[in-house]
């Protein structure tokens, strides 16, 4: 097997994708503000199957989150992580598996699917697009 | 720096996305099986998470599931319509998100009736857009201050 050399751009694509899954263990909102677009640019398709637009909202989950977790963190493990950039956008796909103890939310286990989109604006990667999914392989032929 | 030449190029582009996400949905309607093999990134590239919550790779993967929808409807048209479309074209990469009304009668599979959140990504290549993503979900509002 052959070492593909990665360009700067998908260096610094896995590191923020890396970065957000890191993020998500503990609800770390300052991570979405540092690289979530700004305004109401973003589109955020949640796991809990609701949608989130615009930075700010999804800021307010993962504070409420982070709040009812009370320090214990989650689990967030990717594979078959897939990184395409073109130009000034960039595709992550990726398979997830999630186990999150929420305290009067209840306790989530969950394995899910993940899109992300990113654009560079103004020199700087930023998230524009997430959609996360449950995940059942083996569905009508599918994997 | 943004030019005329430019200009116009965007301007295409995004007519062109918007074409064939219309497309796109109405083959859904008839689970049109030409349209994927027709615009669907070619070999093993394409990426699809189905909104039955399974994932299909490359392109001959999710054309054999249209090829059996298409059996188990018996000529029966699904109801789907798009809302909330929204297009970004960024250079030779496009996103298109939307939320999706489903009605489908797939006999013996059963009838679905379900609201879903569409993600759609596009690359040109050679010249030519064709998908190399699509994320299917199922859409509920209102769970944890959601919309």
């Amino acid at each position: 097997m052959t070492d593909v050399a990665l360009t700067a751009d998908e260096e610094k694509i896995w590191e923020l994708h890396r970065g957000f899954a890191e993020a998500n263990k503990t609800g770390n909102h300052l991570f979405l503000e540092a690289h979530m677009a700004p305004g109401m640019t973003l589109i955020w398709y949640n796991l809990n199957q609701s949608n989130y637009i615009g930075m700010n909202h999804i800021v307010d989950l993962w504070k409420m989150l982070a709040a009812v977790s009370q320090g214990r963190e989650a689990t967030v493990e990717t594979r078959d992580d897939q990184v395409t950039v073109v130009g000034d956008m960039a595709l992550v796909t990726y398979l997830l598996n999630f186990a999150a103890d929420f305290g009067a939310l209840g306790k989530f286990v969950q394995e899910a699917r993940d899109t992300e989109v990113w654009q560079r604006m103004d020199g700087e990667w930023k998230l524009i697009h997430f959609h996360c999914s449950n995940y059942i392989p083996g569905v009508m032929g599918g994997k | 720096m943004i030019t005329a030449d430019h200009t116009a190029h965007q301007s295409t582009y995004e007519a062109e996305i918007w074409q064939l996400h219309r497309d796109f949905v109405t083959a859904n309607v008839t689970a049109f099986h030409p349209f994927l093999e027709q615009h669907m990134a070619p070999g093993a590239t394409l990426i699809w998470y189905n909104l039955n919550q399974s994932n299909y790779l490359g392109v001959d993967h999710i054309v054999e599931l249209w090829k059996m929808l298409a059996a188990a409807m018996d000529g029966r048209a699904a109801r789907f319509s798009s809302r909330d479309d929204q297009v970004t074209v960024v250079g030779d990469m496009a996103l298109v998100t939307y939320l999706g009304d489903l009605y489908a009668d797939f006999g013996a599979l059963g009838i679905f009736e379900q609201v879903g959140r569409s993600t759609e990504v596009w690359q040109r290549i050679d010249g030519a857009w064709e998908m190399i993503h699509f994320h299917c979900s199922n859409h509920l509002p209102g769970v944890m201050g959601g919309l």
